[in-house]
């Protein structure tokens, strides 16, 4: 064998012994450089949505009370304090010269109003007597009416009489022509007259009805004045003095600014307020707008820490967005509360049981929609290999953790990639460092 | 004397420009295998890509052959061959392919060509001239055949659809025939008198004397079915177990690109090494064998 043929034969041997050792080791070379990934299979569950929510706790009724007098006023209870019904919660001590010209003030209020009334009374008198006599025909329309038609009666019998004598040529038709206007007229005045007539008995029957409705009105007003008259009568016998009580049990829940004892209060000035134990207490909690799965009747459980009360349940009375915030009011019975206190509220809604729920993480989103990748496994040269593929999937419900999903494609279970030491994309061979039972798709 | 000159001068003119064409797809293919797989990509891709756009004219783009490469890299090399095991393992089914049926060939047709030089049968001539027929028919024909005996004998899918229609191709036993014609025939009758039989005549007396055929046999059937493209297409469906060659015809479109020039030169190169070392006795067998 010369030289050429050995350096052939040993360039050819060299080269099937490199493709060897590369054909030996490229499968892991190569699998070296793949993207890893752990693979997993939905599992089914159900999706919990939660979030948390504060409230100020407070009086689900209140009883407002207020100065009946001007006065001097004296308090009898302090804010936060519990009260039985009809225990004094505060007096008035009025000014009695005040209360006395208070009285002389409504006195003449009612001897005005008297005047009022009586005038009104006489009106409607002198009224219904006019109407009577136009009704009954004496009034001056009648008269008037009465001579137009005894004018007309008149003019007919002397056209009657000219038309007669019109006929033989004794008089010129333009005289027949005047009488025939004058008797349109007399009858266009007769209309007239009657049209005014009736004018002014509805004009009459108007006035009648105001005239008894400002009667009634001023009689109110009178019944009204007697009462004030009457109270001021008594409070000055009484030296001036009047007590508010508690209508109901309860517990004071605000003493109006600036008032205190010994202060000066205005007549109607407000100047407590009472939250009604028996009707319970209320409070509004702000929970994110993503809370749609509560509804008015709801029952929910929530805490005061403040005053260790825990699991308290309460029922939903009303739900407004509002500001991207949902407003819940909640009405609930508790005791040892005496309003103010601070709510704190957790709320949560389990669904259903969805057949494949993933972490958030594993879905991902583009222009076409939602999908997943998972590794499908295909039979290579050197055995079986793993393909990441994407398989669009959608959304049935989420949570901040994880999402319930529908396959688009296959009704099984398949094993989604969970997560990768690099990004991963669709048709990529995969690396599987961890995940078991895979199933053949391809 | 001067008109003879000029005669040669013609002559090799021609033959180097020939040559020249022949060997020009090669050089490319060569020198092109050295080039960064971003230089192929931006070269030779027919869309636009990023790494191409800056080439385009309005919305075309040109392919920008080139026989030097801007850079010198083994990039290709280095992902053919360790980032690519499917050509590694491709390249072994072609070897796979290929040696069973050089071997087979090799023990079917030198008995067979004795046979037609040695037979008494009266009508060996018009036999050999059917096997000649069917030498030169074309392949695509002899598909179809070949395709419904697979099926029947149910090996369509395995390499034996592509193996035995090979190791019983009609060339093997012509080229060997063409050169035991040329062979004096007293060293047979020689060793028939001394009590020779036929498997010893073959094994002692004519493969000795045949060695030139039996090489350029060899080398020409191992560069015929390690191009093999058609068999491979048509009986064998799973991609993993083609052969490199049916391979390769579309190593560009499955995103192999960048590495196409140093697969078809990795690809390339046994049957280069086959030829080099062979290359005497194909000259040779060839000539003896009156096939010239």
């Amino acid at each position: 064998m010369d030289a050429h043929k050995k350096l052939i034969l040993k360039i050819g041997l060299i080269f099937a012994g490199i493709l060897l050792c590369l054909t030996f080791f490229s499968q892991t070379i190569f699998n070296f450089n793949l993207t890893s990934v752990v693979v997993d299979y939905a599992k089914a569950g159900a999706i919990t949505r939660s979030a948390d929510g504060k409230g100020v706790v407070d009086f689900a009724i209140c009883d407002t009370y207020y100065a009946g007098i001007a006065g001097k006023i004296y308090l009898s209870v302090t804010e936060g304090e519990t009260v039985e019904a009809g225990k004094i919660l505060f007096s008035i001590v009025a000014d009695l010269e005040d209360l006395r010209q208070d009285l002389d003030g409504y006195n003449r209020n009612g001897d005005s109003l008297d005047l009022r009334l009586q005038k009104a009374r006489g009106d409607r008198t002198y009224e219904e007597e006019q109407l009577n006599r136009i009704k009954s025909g004496q009034s001056d329309y009648d008269n008037e009416i009465a001579k137009i038609s005894l004018s007309m009666q008149i003019t007919e019998k002397e056209l009657a009489d000219l038309k007669a004598l019109g006929e033989v040529g004794a008089v010129p038709q333009k005289e027949i022509d005047n009488k025939e206007s004058d008797l349109a007229n007399l009858r266009l005045q007769y209309q007239q007259q009657a049209e005014r007539k009736q004018k002014a008995i509805s004009d009459m029957e108007k006035s009648l009805a105001d005239l008894a409705y400002q009667i009634e009105e001023t009689e109110i007003d009178i019944s009204a004045n007697n009462q004030e008259i009457e109270r001021l009568t008594k409070e000055i016998n009484a030296q001036g003095e009047i007590s508010v009580k508690a209508e109901n049990a309860g517990v004071i829940r605000q003493i109006n600014p600036g008032i205190n004892n010994g202060a000066f209060v205005a007549k109607n000035q407000s100047v407590m307020q009472t939250g009604v134990l028996s009707e319970g207490f209320k409070t509004t909690f702000e929970l994110p707008e993503s809370v749609n799965y509560l509804s008015i009747g709801d029952t929910v459980n929530f805490n005061v820490g403040s005053r260790s009360i825990y699991n308290i349940d309460g029922e939903v009375k009303g739900l407004v967005i509002a500001d991207g915030r949902l407003k819940m009011e909640v009405q609930f019975r508790s005791e040892n509360l005496a309003g103010g206190e601070t709510a704190e509220i957790k709320v949560q809604d389990t669904s259903e049981l969805y057949e494949h729920v993933l972490p958030n993480n594993v879905i991902s989103e583009d222009n076409r929609g939602s999908y997943v990748l998972y590794a499908e496994m295909a039979k290579g040269f050197w055995g079986y290999e793993y393909y990441a593929r994407r398989m669009d999937v959608g959304v049935v419900s989420h949570n901040n953790i994880n999402s319930a999903i529908r396959f688009h494609s296959y009704e099984e279970n398949i094993p989604v990639i969970v997560s990768s030491d690099r990004m991963v994309f669709d048709g990529e061979r995969i690396r599987i460092v961890s995940g078991s039972d895979l199933i053949a798709i391809k | 004397m001067k008109a003879e000159k000029r005669y040669r001068f013609i002559v090799h003119g021609v033959l180097i420009l020939l040559s020249g064409v022949f060997l020009i797809p090669i050089i490319i293919t060569v020198s092109n295998s050295f080039m960064s797989p971003f230089e192929i990509i931006n070269r030779y891709s027919s869309t636009l890509t990023a790494s191409n756009s800056f080439n385009a004219k309005g919305v075309m783009h040109f392919v920008q052959m080139s026989l030097i490469p801007s850079f010198v890299s083994f990039k290709q090399y280095f992902k053919l061959l360790f980032e690519n095991p499917l050509y590694l393992g491709l390249f072994w089914n072609s070897v796979k392919i290929t040696l069973p049926i050089v071997a087979g060939q090799l023990l079917v047709s030198v008995p067979g060509a004795y046979a037609f030089e040695q037979s008494k049968f009266k009508y060996k001539e018009a036999v050999f001239f059917i096997y000649i027929v069917v030498m030169l028919m074309p392949l695509q024909v002899v598909l179809v055949p070949n395709y419904i005996i697979a099926d029947f004998l149910q090996i369509k899918g395995s390499y034996l659809a592509i193996i035995l229609p090979g190791i019983f191709s009609p060339f093997g036993v012509f080229l060997i025939r063409q050169y035991l014609k040329g062979m004096p025939k007293e060293y047979i009758e020689a060793a028939k008198v001394d009590g020779a039989g036929h498997f010893t005549i073959i094994a002692q007396i004519i493969q000795p004397m045949i060695k030139s055929a039996i090489a350029a046999l060899v080398i020409l059937t191992f560069v015929e079915y390690w191009n093999l493209v058609d068999q491979a297409i048509v009986f064998i469906q799973d991609v993993n177990a083609e052969p490199l060659s049916a391979y390769l015809s579309r190593f560009a479109e499955g995103g192999g690109l960048d590495m196409v020039f140093a697969a078809s030169c990795f690809y390339m190169l046994p049957t280069v090494l086959i030829f080099l070392y062979g290359q005497e006795n194909i000259v040779e067998g060839i000539h003896l064998s009156g096939m010239k």
